[in-house]
Formats: C-alpha cells, sequence, structure tokens
C-alpha cells in the first residue's frame, strides 16, 4: 500500500497491488453482494452510472449517522468507477458531497487500484472523518499482515 | 475528543480546506510558515502578485483561522496559525486510513479464494 503525493491539498489518494486479474477486482468493486463484503455496508440493488443508493455502514460500534447515500457517476468497465457521497452528514440530501473515483490499471503480476477521493473543500470534514471512525482497524492491519507473512512463509 | 471540541472543529474544517484549495493562498502561507510573521507589504514585496490580492487571500486565511492578523502601530503584521492546520490533517489522516482499510480488505477478498 502506498501514499502517493495528492494532486492538491483537498485529495486523498491510495493504491494498492492486488494480485488477481482486472475483470475480478472490477466484480468486487461494482458487484454489490461483494462490495458490501470489503466495504462493510449494506447495500440494495445493482450499481447503475446515475443512480443513487442508500448504504448502511455495519462498522461495528459506528457513530453518528450510519446510513448514507451514494451517487453513481461513471462505471466504465474494468476501468473506472466512481461515485459522490457524503457520509456522516446529518442531512441526508445535503449536495455538501465528496468524490470517490476507483481506477484499474493492469500491471505485472497483477492489477494496481487507485482510489481518489476530493472535494474535502464542501464538506464538514469531521463529520466525514466520524462517520467510520469505530472500526474494526487494528483487527484489519493484523489479518493483512499475517496474511502477507503466510504467503511470504510459504 | 470533547463534543464541543469537535463540534466549532466540524464547523471550521470546511474552510480551512476551502482556504487551501489556492496555490496563491497555500504559497502565502507557506511563507508564513517557514518565514515568519509579515505585514501585507513584505508579503507583496516579492513579484507578481498585488497588495489588494494578498489582502483578499489573507482575510480568506483569517477567516479559516489559519492565519491571525497583530496590529502594531499603523501596520498589521499576519502569523501563521497551524492548529488549524493541525487540526484538519488529522482528520484527513483518519480519512486516509480508513481507505487504507477499505482497500486491504478488497485485495483480502479477491486474493483469498
Amino acid at each position: 500500500m502506498t501514499t502517493t503525493a495528492a494532486p492538491s491539498a483537498t485529495t486523498i489518494q491510495k493504491k494498492i497491488l492486488i494480485h488477481a486479474p482486472r475483470s475480478r477486482v472490477w466484480h468486487a468493486l461494482t458487484t454489490t453482494s461483494e462490495f458490501s463484503k470489503w466495504f462493510s455496508v449494506q447495500v440494495e440493488g445493482p450499481f447503475v452510472a446515475g443512480k443513487r443508493l442508500n448504504m448502511l455502514s455495519t462498522y461495528p460500534h459506528c457513530t453518528g449517522n450510519p446510513s448514507f447515500y451514494v451517487t453513481v457517476e461513471r462505471m466504465e468497465p474494468e476501468h473506472t468507477f466512481s461515485w459522490r457521497w457524503h457520509p456522516g452528514a446529518a442531512n441526508k440530501e445535503s449536495d455538501e458531497t465528496t468524490q470517490v473515483e476507483f481506477h484499474l490499471e493492469e500491471v505485472d503480476g497483477g492489477t494496481m487500484v487507485t482510489v481518489t477521493e476530493s472535494g474535502f473543500d464542501r464538506i464538514d470534514l469531521a463529520r466525514r472523518a466520524k462517520a467510520f471512525e469505530e472500526n474494526t482497524r487494528g483487527w484489519q492491519f493484523q489479518l493483512e499482515s499475517l496474511r502477507q507473512y503466510a504467503s511470504e512463509a510459504a | 475528543m470533547q463534543a464541543k471540541r469537535l463540534k466549532s472543529a466540524a464547523a471550521r474544517s470546511a474552510p480551512v480546506f476551502a482556504a487551501l484549495g489556492d496555490q496563491r493562498r497555500l504559497r502565502l502561507l507557506a511563507r508564513l510558515c517557514s518565514g515568519g510573521p509579515g505585514s501585507i507589504t513584505t508579503l507583496s514585496s516579492d513579484g507578481d502578485v498585488t497588495r489588494q490580492a494578498v489582502t483578499k487571500h489573507l482575510r480568506v486565511l483569517a477567516r479559516a483561522g489559519l492565519v491571525r492578523a497583530v496590529h502594531q502601530g499603523r501596520e498589521t503584521i499576519y502569523r501563521a496559525d497551524t492548529q488549524q492546520l493541525h487540526q484538519a490533517h488529522q482528520y484527513f489522516d483518519i480519512i486516509s486510513r480508513q481507505w487504507e482499510e477499505a482497500l486491504a480488505r478488497l485485495k483480502n477478498l479477491v486474493e483469498d479464494p
């Protein structure tokens, strides 16, 4: 996992190399049954460009308002998936959104996934930060390092 | 974090990022951080930025709590106030970490059969 230099002061960008074909990653990213597992949300219905979906955070001990809308913007198969959202917002109809964009790229050894969230100048940053604050972070990091250890040891 | 402190920080964090979303203001703030306090005259002395533009940008930075104005005689001296910046940075770190975790979970799901 790497953190690249953000294109601007109001953007977060993260990259991760996944050892799997791009089609497999795209499926996990855009199929709601799989998405709900790794993103820790309950979500109804398929992702369709222009469609608004309601998500319910399934993080344990989630504080604040755990339900929010996600409006899908772009779905370019195996390439780009983007949405607008405002998790943690008190007003679910708020137009103070950030944009989230996933970009997939075929590289040696698998697929490079880049996620970019932008537009933090338009939102209440504290609420956005708190929306997923109480989570299973420690466990996830431990599981990830255990997985890496196991694959290196094998 | 105290609820009251969180609430006031929340009210200020959006203007902080709006204020930072401009290269000239970022440069101005960087100069105040590295070069110490300055007046409008010293801040507009080096080059292509007019006094009016500097005044305008300082006002935006001051509203966001990123700089403080101190009156010294007939002059106003501006200095960087990094507390706001630090607070906003902490929120940014939290969100950043959340994305790292989400991507790690995506990786686990996809790679583990």
